[in-house]
């Protein structure tokens, strides 16, 4: 892990988010909504676990993440580093961790998020499909083969215009979570957005 | 001499530019001073890809920064919450709502005001936005901001949204890592004005005895003429002119009762007045006791070498926004979308599928222009608030009166006075500290808090002594207007507590 001073993370990016108590309720859809911004991530910038964890450890927040993660896929557990377990006191805190590191990766890819969303406004006005332009086709793609892949077992099967909408939301989503205060917008849109 | 400098920076996202006049702190031993007073801003949406359009160009003051960032601020967070499906129309060719991304302005009538759905927040005279057709574009309203050449608004792009917010931000950044003071009440003469002014007068008067005992020596004969100035320095201190001119004649010295007002320590440097093109800041800042002449778009004259604190280059790359390409990987699209090597997932199985949580398109939030939760969240300009409306009222009086657990002539809501007495009863400086404790809290319409700012570093580190209400939770009574004020919170170390309304 890397020293506190080589961490890109300011302090009080971390204390902006501590003010707040989760029931397990509340974490259980927040858990759900970063599963799909990570799909985001993932599907435009091949933001995989290990390049999650890379960047945690780049923010000194790798324990917290890593516990999250095997929270979240119990099957990549033994092919992981060892991390504390997952206690339920500790949920809170891998959660804001995996927000600074989520905005911390599309800080990092930001130019690419940005063409995505400049390509995506031109096919508005030109009145063309996204499936018109390579990155956006691709991105859309790959969004519903991750989901289909992951969530393929569950009872509501996504169609394919609401995945795309979903993709394309989150895409905008990402633009502004790359932003100076892109933690604080990420965190109030977890705690007050989380659909019902 | 200014004890504090005023420099003018920028903060350049792509497609606009977002130019700030600033008092900073002299005495941060730090290579970009931080941002104690924010006096005026000037925001041109100068996007590149229409080079052939003029760029809109608006200004304001302080007041209007902040409503500014708060409508703006708030309306992302809409925005982050509302449906997929509402992104999901724009991009069906055969069905989308044809819009215009470009930055047009709307003709300078108030067509978009006579909208039945924006009525309500129309007549508010604030600065705020509403979605259009699509997802991705957004109308801005200027409001107070509003000029000939602005028009009554216009349309943003997501891009130019993001833009817009992220220039905002990083100036909100700025202030709030001021190490003592922050942001200025920006309505009330700022303490450290006083504190300039008094410094200021002791230099005078230092200066003043200098050359009089200069004189002294090599002129006996105008010792008489000096002798009121030598019993009188005040006099001398507060003449606009810094030079230590002294008259011979003791009938050219003006009596203290004809002594011109005092002027704010600022106007001690020649400044021309009432430049031009600073219209928006001048009716608030001239009252602030702000030189008109150091406005944004102005080239104010030259302060003395010592507060010349144009920002170094070093400063300025850390004002921009560009992301961080020296830390960014490559990406190569091509090959990262069309590569079929494996990859480990980020995430997977989920026990509960993410979009069987989605709200379905018949329960999605509807934003109206109507909305109290949209037009509330623009702030306003506090024209009529009489804790803020008047630029020379003092700060409320501190937590030693006792009307004040009642509330005071500046408690435009009663919400202001409630945020008192919960810090009152919770307050207590912990040892060591020092320093005063700023915070803004903006307001949910039911009374709990949206969003916390702490403005410095010392309100940063302390607030968790401060007895700081959790965010969601009940702090003050429901906001009978539905608006989502702001109130700031100033704490000081000898038990003072002081709120006022920044913004409703």
């Amino acid at each position: 892990m890397r020293s506190t001073s080589n961490s890109p993370l300011l302090p009080h990016h971390w204390e902006e988010l501590t003010h707040t108590k989760l029931d397990p309720t509340q974490l259980d859809k927040i858990k759900v909504q970063l599963d799909l911004v990570l799909l985001a991530l993932e599907a435009l910038a091949r933001v995989d676990t290990n390049v999650i964890i890379q960047a945690a450890a780049h923010l000194n927040l790798e324990p917290q993440v890593l516990a999250y993660i095997t929270s979240r896929q119990p099957q990549l557990s033994d092919s992981l580093p060892e991390s504390e377990a997952s206690q339920p006191q500790r949920d809170e805190e891998a959660v804001r961790s995996l927000v600074l590191t989520i905005c911390y990766l599309s800080r990092q890819h930001q130019e690419l998020i940005r063409r995505a969303v400049t390509l995506l406004e031109q096919l508005v006005v030109d009145r063309r499909s996204p499936h018109d332009i390579a990155l956006l086709g691709d991105y859309l793609d790959t969004f519903n083969q991750l989901y289909q892949e992951r969530w393929l077992d569950e009872d509501k099967i996504a169609t394919s215009d609401l995945l795309n909408s979903v993709a394309l939301k989150l895409l905008v989503e990402l633009l502004f979570y790359s932003g100076p205060g892109g933690h604080h917008r990420l965190w109030s849109r977890l705690l007050k957005g989380a659909p019902e | 001499m200014p004890l504090s400098n005023t420099v003018q920076r920028q903060y350049t996202p792509p497609t606009c530019t977002l130019e700030i006049t600033a008092r900073t702190s002299p005495l941060s031993r730090k290579g970009r001073h931080p941002v104690t007073e924010l006096l005026g801003f000037i925001l041109r949406f100068d996007d590149p890809r229409m080079p052939e359009s003029e760029p809109v160009v608006v200004r304001g003051n302080y007041q209007e920064f902040i409503a500014l960032q708060t409508a703006v601020s708030t309306y992302v967070q809409d925005l982050l919450k509302r449906s997929p499906e509402y992104f999901n129309t724009t991009v069906h060719a055969d069905t989308s709502v044809p819009v215009t991304l470009d930055s047009s302005r709307l003709a300078n009538t108030d067509e978009a005001v006579a909208r039945p759905e924006s009525q309500e927040v129309a007549f508010n005279q604030k600065i705020y936005l509403e979605p259009t057709d699509s997802g991705l574009t957004h109308k801005l309203f200027f409001r107070p901001l509003a000029t000939e050449q602005s028009g009554t608004a216009m349309q943003l792009s997501v891009l130019q949204l993001f833009d817009l917010a992220t220039a905002l931000d990083e100036c909100v950044a700025d202030m709030e890592a001021a190490p003592v003071r922050s942001y200025s009440r920006p309505t009330s003469a700022a303490p450290s004005t006083w504190a300039n002014i008094a410094a200021l007068l002791l230099l005078a008067v230092g200066v003043a005895t200098a050359v009089a005992v200069f004189l002294n020596r090599t002129n006996p004969q105008r010792q008489v003429a000096q002798s009121p100035i030598r019993s009188n320095p005040s006099p001398v201190a507060l003449q606009p002119s810094p030079q230590p001119t002294i008259s011979t004649t003791p009938s050219s010295l003006p009596s203290p009762q004809k002594l011109p007002p005092l002027p704010p320590l600022t106007s001690t440097t020649t400044v021309p007045p009432n430049s031009k093109g600073v219209s928006g800041l001048n009716n608030s800042q001239t009252n602030a006791g702000l030189p008109s002449g150091q406005l944004p778009g102005v080239i104010a004259p030259p302060p003395p070498p010592s507060i010349l604190t144009t920002p170094s280059k070093q400063d300025r790359s850390q004002y921009s926004s560009l992301p961080e390409s020296s830390s960014e990987p490559k990406t190569d699209s091509t090959h990262l979308h069309h590569s079929k090597e494996p990859r480990q997932p980020a995430i997977s199985n989920s026990p509960n599928s993410p979009l069987a949580n989605l709200p379905p398109g018949s329960n999605l939030p509807v934003l109206t222009p109507g909305n109290p939760n949209l037009g509330s969240n623009t702030s306003p300009t506090l024209p009529n608030t009489p804790g803020l409306g008047n630029q020379s009222t003092p700060l409320p009086s501190s937590s030693t009166s006792p009307e004040l657990s009642k509330g005071t002539a500046f408690d435009s809501i009663p919400q202001v006075a409630e945020a008192r007495n919960y810090f009152k009863q919770r307050w207590e400086a912990p040892p060591g500290l020092t320093q005063t404790l700023e915070y803004s809290l903006i307001l949910d319409d039911n009374g709990t808090i949206q969003r916390i700012i702490p403005l410095g570093e010392a309100s940063r580190r302390f607030i968790d002594r401060t007895g700081m209400p959790l965010i969601g939770e009940h702090f003050v009574s429901p906001i009978s207007n539905g608006h989502t004020p702001t109130i700031r919170v100033v704490l000081s170390p000898d038990g003072h507590v002081q709120t006022f309304l920044e913004s409703d």
